[in-house]
């Protein structure tokens, strides 16, 4: 774990301990709002403050239960040698660093000149849907270009441990509705059942 | 809940007359889907329903083909169930 300092490894531990209680974008959010006071017991008070089984996070944490899974990231990293941040990958190109947006310009006009000429080329959009598609989360890498350069998104991969069961606690979400009300699922608790819908997509049978 | 963008569920909600909030998963891309378990590896939900009761406490859960049409006769079976109705 060299280049990183013990509380950024904590807090990616935190981050997977909040992933097992289904609260890891919380978590993930809180991190980056209250970084860099990320020592355990700054950590120990965003699990409080997300509401999360102490007993589970604590022992997670005291374990260092996802540490394998950490361990993983950073040696893709090693392989890859990416430790700058931002570090962007437009069309195969690794480009390190925030650079003047004139240095992005350039490379993406270079890169869509390239895309016109050749036949077969993945437009702008498809790659773009491609890195943004959860699978892209999950996935160990992912091949774009014809650079052959595996995007890695930093989402811990695999499914998250709390399935939901019948007789468990409903995960709570707040989600927008098409009347651009923010809906919450405990907002319902105490006064309506729910029935939760979850559809492929549009235009498909409800 | 479906994990395409607002504006494409808008047009479809208006043609649809549901009458219950249509909620869009877009982004974080699939993300209460993935709570939920029901997020397909092209990033699209299943067909999928749940009936939650007032206390927060899933009741029934149905992972359905998603080519199918899951009908209603469960449902209104459970939900009379836990409304004490039978």
């Amino acid at each position: 774990m060299r280049k990183y300092s013990h509380d950024s490894s904590n807090a990616a531990l935190a981050a997977w301990a909040a992933w097992d209680q289904g609260k890891f974008w919380e978590m993930h959010d809180l991190l980056f709002e209250k970084a860099p006071e990320l020592n355990r017991p700054a950590l120990d008070e965003l699990a409080r403050e997300l509401g999360l089984d102490m007993a589970k996070f604590k022992k997670s944490m005291d374990n260092q239960t996802h540490l394998p899974e950490l361990q993983k990231n950073l040696d893709k990293i090693h392989e890859l040698d990416v430790w700058s941040t931002p570090t962007t990958i437009i069309n195969g190109r690794i480009i390190k660093g925030a650079q003047p947006y004139e240095n992005y310009r350039k490379i993406i006009e270079e890169a869509l000149g390239q895309s016109s000429q050749r036949k077969g080329r993945s437009s702008i959009l498809e790659i773009l849907s491609k890195a943004l598609a959860p699978s892209g989360a999950y996935a160990e890498s992912k091949v774009f270009g014809e650079g052959k350069v595996p995007l890695y998104v930093n989402v811990p991969d695999g499914k998250p441990t709390n399935e939901p069961k019948v007789g468990e606690q409903a995960p709570d979400f707040t989600l927008t509705s098409v009347e651009d009300s923010r809906v919450t699922l405990s907002d319902y608790r105490g006064k309506k059942n729910v029935l939760l819908s979850f559809l492929p997509a549009a235009f498909t049978p409800v | 809940m479906l994990t395409d963008n607002l504006p494409s569920l808008k047009a479809w909600a208006k043609g649809t007359n549901v009458s219950f909030p249509v909620l869009s998963d877009f982004w974080p891309h699939g993300h209460t889907s993935l709570k939920y378990d029901v997020l397909r590896s092209e990033g699209v939900a299943e067909r999928a329903i749940f009936v939650i009761d007032k206390k927060g406490i899933i009741r029934y859960i149905d992972v359905h083909d998603i080519n199918e049409d899951p009908g209603m006769n469960a449902i209104i079976r459970i939900l009379e169930e836990i409304e004490g109705v039978k």
